[in-house]
């Protein structure tokens, strides 16, 4: 009897889960007709780089995709190594829009809500994204100072190659 | 032998499950006429390897911990045929409206900013 009970409640759960998914549907609607108008206004935007319109497009598009939002869950963790590793050499993080003026703060407002839009797709996946950024701030603040540590030790060794390369034997034969 | 068993017990619930699927897509279907979300959810399947790899492996996998579980197969036949239900009422065919909606408002936008421009 016990076996019954298990399966019972975990259909109770997953239609509960149903039911959140339904609610946060509807109540994300007003929000998408938003972003709707304002994604379709920036479209038409002369000014608008193509590759900044490609991107809000594509944003626009999944604004319904449970499939992108579960997406999310391993891009997350893999941008967040990427920039990391990025850090670490030195580079600057990407700069996003590439369309300059006051289109530029537009656009990342209107992607930003995009990206909560299909989030909200899928609760679950919005939680597990979540729970992945938090984690990773946590173990960003132990390890900010030996991060710091090998980006000075990178950077100093990238320098020293760079001093060596102009002022080797070559050059002061030359 | 226990490993045969095993697989057999596994190739039987992968079946079981299958079927349910089928018949639960039938079922809709058949009450409700064929809705564009389902037609599509077909189309992806057909065109995507991932979807197709997704639907084969979700229904068999949730089978198979509710038989691990309960290790009734009529009742886990009964509750996975009622969840795909109750997603397909509750989840899909509701959004599938709010899309709609969404697409209209997004052409709307997409024509007042083309009379704009002119």
């Amino acid at each position: 009897m016990n076996e019954v009970y298990v399966l019972l409640t975990a259909a109770f759960i997953i239609v509960l889960y149903l039911f959140l998914v339904r609610r946060v549907a509807e109540v994300m609607q007003p929000f998408r007709r938003r972003l709707a108008e304002r994604g379709e206004r920036l479209l038409a935007e002369p000014t608008l780089t193509e590759g900044d319109a490609r991107v809000l497009r594509y944003a626009l598009d999944h604004a319904y995709s449970s499939g992108m939002a579960w997406r999310f869950v391993w891009v997350v963790p893999i941008a967040g190594f990427l920039l990391l590793v990025r850090r670490l050499r030195g580079k600057p993080a990407p700069s996003g829009p590439t369309s300059g003026g006051a289109l530029r703060g537009q656009l990342i407002e209107v992607t930003n809500r995009a990206t909560l839009s299909t989030l909200s797709n899928s609760p679950l996946a919005a939680l597990i994204v979540f729970i992945e950024i938090v984690i990773g701030v946590i173990l960003m603040v132990p390890l900010r100072p030996l991060l710091d540590e090998i980006q000075s030790l990178l950077t100093h060794d990238d320098n020293h190659h760079h001093h060596n390369g102009h002022n080797g034997p070559a050059a002061k034969l030359a | 032998m226990l490993f045969l068993k095993l697989l057999f017990r596994t190739a039987q619930y992968c079946i079981f499950a299958a079927v349910s699927f089928l018949l639960t897509i039938g079922g809709i279907i058949g009450i409700f006429g064929a809705p564009q979300s389902v037609l599509d959810e077909f189309k992806t399947i057909g065109e995507s390897p991932q979807a197709s790899a997704f639907w084969g492996l979700v229904g068999p996998l949730i089978a198979i911990i509710w038989y691990l579980l309960t290790k009734h197969p009529l009742l886990v036949g009964i509750v996975w045929v009622g969840v795909a239900l109750i997603w397909y009422l509750m989840v899909a065919s509701p959004k599938e409206g709010l899309k709609e909606e969404y697409d209209r408002t997004r052409a709307a936008a997409r024509e007042g900013s083309k009379r704009t421009d002119k």
